[in-house]
């Protein structure tokens, strides 16, 4: 079995939304699935490209002194010790001190539009809603590589 | 006669010290040569309401506090009291106040809430717009207040494509604190 890549799961939801006829069960399967295209594209990029933004928003979450262990898993960005932070939200704070405001507040908007895809079952979610924001996912991707 | 808008003129009159003691004014509505139909407004939100047209129509000016005189074009006195440009749930309220340093905090959402309803009238966006509390299902300690764009299916891609733009505008001179706690949704209404 491979390695999967980000961008598989947004081909994923495009598949999904190439069919006009898509239930809402499979458009909110395309919003969490292009969502996580979204959070795994920008992880990567902000581990190879901007590791040191990345440590010092991970820094401000964990409030207690690291010990020299913890301080040299976080300095590799062990993926382990990582599991333990809302990266999430680490993320978008990192996005947003390296004065990408914009950036930021749409991917955060569209952990929200996820949230909402997976949880809230009481909301009507359109296969257009679900179409336009796989689509807008796609352009932040875009202008996420390019940071 | 029957009410007409062509021989209809909306014109309306107070005591001024009248108003500004007991907040009651009259306003008159010409129906027509001749005829005159006037209506008691018992507290300021009514009257402000009354006068809530798209239409060019006689309203009163206020300088400094003082209502001064009647004017045209829409220039009537607006306060977010008397017509709200947009709603604020209980839950998010209530976490709102109690941030610490809540009045610039409280102030500073308010304002991105006006500019976003201020943006999307200038696109032309119909837009309902609701301070809300989000709170994260998978991470608790994750809930902040948000403003929710709630935009007619229609309106959802124009709504997209002008949002990098809107949140410029919303959040010029908004305080980092203030904005890292703050997030702008878009969704198109059910």
């Amino acid at each position: 079995m491979g390695l999967i890549t980000p961008d598989k799961f947004l081909q994923f939801a495009k598949k999904i939304m190439s069919v006009k006829s898509a239930s809402e069960e499979e458009c909110r399967s395309a919003v969490s699935r292009a969502y996580y295209s979204l959070y795994h594209e920008t992880l990567q990029i902000m581990i190879s490209r901007y590791s040191l933004d990345l440590i010092v928003n991970i820094e401000k979450v964990k409030k207690k002194t690291l010990s020299n262990s913890e301080r040299a898993k976080l300095n590799s960005l062990d993926p382990d010790f990582l599991k333990q932070f809302n990266l999430h939200q680490i993320i978008f704070d990192t996005l947003f001190n390296m004065k990408y405001r914009a950036v930021a507040m749409t991917y955060k908007n569209f952990r929200i539009q996820r949230n909402q895809a997976d949880y809230d079952l009481k909301m009507n979610l359109s296969y257009n809603d679900a179409d336009v924001v796989v689509k807008n996912i796609d352009v932040l991707v875009s202008a996420i590589k390019s940071l | 006669m029957a009410f007409s808008e062509e021989n209809s003129s909306l014109a309306s009159s107070f005591e001024k010290g009248e108003l500004e003691k007991v907040g009651v004014a009259s306003a008159s509505i010409e129906l027509g040569i001749g005829q005159k139909a006037t209506q008691v407004i018992r507290n300021e939100g009514e009257f402000f309401d009354l006068f809530r047209s798209h239409e060019p129509i006689l309203g009163l000016s206020k300088v400094e506090g003082v209502f001064t005189s009647a004017v045209t074009l829409n220039d009537y006195p607006v306060r977010p009291t008397a017509s709200p440009r947009y709603e604020i749930s209980r839950a998010a309220e209530d976490f709102i106040s109690r941030q610490k340093k809540s009045v610039k905090y409280k102030k500073e959402i308010f304002t991105v809430a006006d500019r976003t309803v201020e943006f999307l009238g200038k696109k032309g966006i119909f837009a309902n717009v609701l301070i809300s509390l989000f709170v994260d299902p998978e991470y608790t300690n994750w809930i902040e207040p948000r403003i929710r764009i709630e935009v007619q299916k229609e309106a959802l891609q124009k709504a997209y494509e002008v949002f990098t733009e809107l949140l410029d505008y919303s959040f010029t001179d908004v305080s980092n604190k203030t904005l890292k706690k703050l997030v702008v949704t878009v969704n198109s209404t059910q």
